[in-house]
């Protein structure tokens, strides 16, 4: 075991060094001869020519976060299908299949699906659900196809994003209808089920553009490995979804997008072990949005915005159904630099409501729920130095319902000099209990006992202490190192108390601990055809108290956790690309953990400009570990055709 | 070394990714090309710090006045870092970060239109040259856009939005550009 450990750790060095060994002959491809150029007069210039560079340039993100976008090539050279296949190349994130329609996502040593620990947008609308601060991946299911940028941001932002986001935020962006037009249409066949989606786009109403699409897909199910057994997940997924954007564009200035979708998917559900809530029979879900948004330029950070959006979706766990709503709205002010300041605002306020059936299995103690949330923050970036010191201090006050006033709070340093910036953070979070955690009356096994969940209420806030630093460093316009280091300290996390007499557990806010780690990336062209992108992300979690592997509330991991990544992307041939994807997450204390080695390739071919086609293998190697949960290899075609 | 028994398929697998590396590695860079070529950053930069020879100021805002040799132009853009290399005449052009107080050029170099439409909206009566890369940058009020035609750089002028700006143009400059007012070709 130890030896391939360390096999795998001289593989990812070695393939580092290899490439180093071959980068000084390629270093830096000269830009053409100024002296020459500067001699030409007007006419002189109409008549050159234009080339593209033969470098990409790199610049720094000049924020005091730890922070990576995924901009849409590399979401396609991904091979990802869906948003959270998408997330699995960024440092610090684990993602994990739990069964066909449903992932559990967590950010620097946490995983889970219930009261997860981060905020998951869709252009600014929160689509982790109120009540059981979850994401219902099956309703929120976005073509990856329309997706502009995924932008996550790792560590407490609360300051901005309120009480959701403690362990971070995943912002989904995406593309405008104007960057739409056209029909595209989007096949996928493969050992998985199939999947078909087609969009058209085109211009309306003089300065205005939208978009349609449908999709449908089906999938068989998957086998997953559960400590080490196989185990059939849930079959036959029939998916739908159709939806709409349309944006016009008033006095340059001004742009108002309205947008929406519904979905619809019906499955023989029979999760695997492990995966909460398996209503092991047929279900239907559906679900669906609307929203506008006026978003107004004053300047390069200046502007406005007004967002509101209606949600409605029909869930099932278990033998609970239960249907929610969520009204929104928020505005947002960006004011100009005033003197050392540059100042922002926002107000927002959420009314949900929801209501249920009761099962036999999984009740709630309310039938009906509603809350009504409101919050504000202000937020000052000061340049200290002029172009290279900046403190960023921001608050938020956020209220929900009966709760109390949570205010959240962060101050944040960076310093950027021409290549390289540094910074530094510290940040006070609160997050409120999902609703879940207080209604939610249902059965667990622990320690091979079974347990009747019962929140007696009196929960309270957790907590986030947290301090951050970061290094990003530009080496070369090939070359990019990005440095984070963390440490955070977590107080009053909800658990399970679990008493054996009466066999009832509680949810209590009783789990405190510390969690510390790294995460580094490099992003480099090694060669004019090839880009490197290998990570490194460390985390080590100490928490204290007997119930930490208990089921329930997104935990922490509680081992210690090292991740390797390795992206490279390869330009073949003229319109021949390969990408590779390999990955390898182990903890050091032998805990059993989610995953192991894992590659995901991706063979792309476009014959003519408007038809691609990719062979997409993903988990194409089996786990050397017996990791508790695993998915079997797959592979499918697909191809995209713009016409 | 059990394990990596596991692993058959893990060997070929690095075994290509060396090999693809190896292979390219040894591409050889093409030669030497006889015709002049810059990359667009560079030509606009080049374009930046010519036509302001065929831009008359009025008199207050003209940095020419003073001496012969003149006070530098000052050049104001929102993406500093990508001009700076290509900006080495401190003794002609400074160029700064937008927003300044002053300035006799303003780059406007943001991928968002909608910003380049309010700082435009914000100048347009101000003798500032406002120069842009956009297709509507002419509509919006800009006054000189450069725009691709095939693999050379075009110019377009907007002479009304220069008037308006107290600006006044070049016969030289406007013979060799595309001449509108606001949105319609002249």
């Amino acid at each position: 075991m130890i030896l391939f450990r360390k096999a795998i750790f001289a593989f990812f060095f070695l393939s580092l060094f290899i490439s180093g060994g071959i980068l000084p002959f390629y270093a830096e491809a000269a830009e053409p001869d100024s002296s020459s150029l500067e001699q030409l007069d007007l006419e002189g210039l109409l008549d050159v020519e234009v080339i593209s560079p033969t470098s990409r340039k790199q610049s720094l993100e000049n924020i005091a976060g730890s922070y990576t976008i995924l901009t849409e090539e590399d979401i396609k050279a991904s091979g990802a299908m869906s948003v959270p296949e998408a997330l699995r190349v960024v440092p610090g994130v684990l993602v994990t299949r739990m069964d066909t329609n449903k992932w559990a996502i967590g950010i620097r040593g946490f995983n889970g699906m219930f009261n997860s620990k981060q905020l998951i947008l869709i252009d600014n609308r929160p689509i982790t659900s109120p009540f059981y601060s979850e994401v219902i991946w099956s309703n929120n299911d976005l073509p990856i196809e329309l997706v502009k940028r995924i932008e996550v941001i790792r560590g407490p932002w609360t300051s901005l994003w309120g009480s959701e986001s403690l362990n971070g935020v995943i912002k989904i962006i995406t593309k405008s209808a104007e960057e739409m037009k056209g029909t595209q249409s989007v096949t996928v066949v493969g050992t998985d089920g199939v999947n078909q989606m087609i969009r058209q786009g085109g211009e309306i109403l003089g300065d205005g553009d939208f978009m349609v699409y449908a999709k449908g897909g089906y999938e068989a199910g998957k086998s997953y490995k559960v400590k080490g057994e196989s185990h059939k997940g849930s079959r036959d997924l029939v998916k739908g979804a159709a939806g709409f954007r349309s944006d016009w564009q008033n006095a340059f200035t001004d742009q108002l997008t309205v947008q929406g979708d519904i979905s619809a998917s019906s499955i023989t559900e029979k999760s695997p072990p492990g995966t909460p809530f398996s209503a092991d029979r047929d279900k239907k879900e559906y679900g669906g949005y609307a929203q506008f948004t006026w978003d107004r330029a004053t300047g390069i950070d200046s502007g406005m915005q007004f967002r509101t959006s209606y949600t409605r979706s029909a869930t099932t766990f278990d033998d609970l159904d239960g249907i929610s709503n969520t009204v929104d709205a928020e505005f947002l002010y960006s004011a100009e630099q005033f003197g050392i300041h540059l100042m922002t605002f926002g107000a927002g306020g959420r009314y949900f409501w929801d209501s249920f059936d009761q099962g036999k299995h999984v009740k709630v103690h309310n039938d009906k729920f509603s809350r009504m949330d409101v919050s504000a923050f202000a937020q000052d970036k000061m340049t200290l130095i002029e172009e290279s010191l900046f403190l960023t201090l921001g608050l938020k006050l956020d209220y929900s319902g009966k709760g109390k006033l949570s205010p959240q709070a962060t101050a944040r340093l960076l310093y950027t000099a021409e290549e390289d910036e540094y910074w530094l953070a510290a940040s006070r979070a609160t997050k409120t209990p999902s609703n879940w955690a207080r209604e939610g009356r249902y059965e667990v096994r622990f320690r091979d006992k079974r347990y009747e969940v019962d929140a007696t209420g009196g929960l309270d806030s957790e907590e986030l202490t947290s301090l951050e630093a970061g290094y990003r460093r530009i080496f070369s316009d090939n070359l990019k190192f990005d440095l984070s280091l963390y440490f955070n300290s977590y107080d009053k996390l909800l658990t399970l108390s679990y008493d054996e007499d009466t066999r009832i557990a509680t949810p209590t806010s009783s789990l405190c601990g510390l969690t510390y780690g790294t995460e580094a990336s490099i992003d480099w062209k090694a060669l004019p055809r090839l880009t490197l992108r290998p990570s490194v992300s460390l985390s080590n979690q100490d928490f204290t108290g007997s119930s930490i592997n208990s089921p329930g509330f997104s935990p922490p991991l509680n081992s210690p956790i090292y991740d390797l990544r390795l992206q490279a992307l390869i330009d073949l041939a003229d319109n021949w690309d390969l990408d590779l994807f390999g990955s390898y997450l182990n903890s050091m204390d032998n805990t059993e953990l989610t995953t192991g080695f894992r590659l995901d390739t991706r063979l792309a071919w476009r014959p003519v400009p408007n038809l691609s086609l990719e062979l997409i293998g993903s988990s194409l190697l089996s786990p050397v570990t017996e990791g508790n949960f695993t998915t079997e290899p797959s592979g499918s075609l697909r191809v995209i055709w713009n016409f | 070394m059990e394990l990596l028994g596991n692993h058959k398929i893990l060997k070929p697998i690095i075994t290509a990714f060396l090999a693809i590396m190896i292979l390219m590695s040894s591409s050889i860079a093409m030669g030497a090309d006889t015709k002049i070529t810059a990359t667009k950053t560079q030509l606009r930069a080049l374009f930046i710090q010519k036509i302001p020879k065929y831009v008359l100021w009025p008199e207050q805002e003209d940095p020419a006045k003073d001496s012969k040799e003149g006070t530098p132009y000052t050049v104001a853009t929102i993406d500093k870092e990508s001009l700076l290399p290509y900006f080495n005449k401190p003794e002609s052009f400074k160029l700064v970060r937008w927003p300044v107080a002053n300035c006799q050029v303003l780059f406007l170099d943001s991928k968002n239109p909608r910003v380049i439409a309010a700082i435009i909206q914000r100048v347009k009566d101000k003798p500032i040259l406002t120069i842009g890369q956009n297709p509507d940058f002419m509509r919006m009020g800009g006054i000189i856009n450069f725009v691709e035609s095939g693999s050379r750089m075009k110019l377009q002028v907007n002479i009304c939005a220069a008037r308006k700006a107290g600006l006044t143009i070049s016969s030289k400059l406007l013979k060799l550009s595309e001449i509108y007012c606001g949105d319609e070709k002249e």
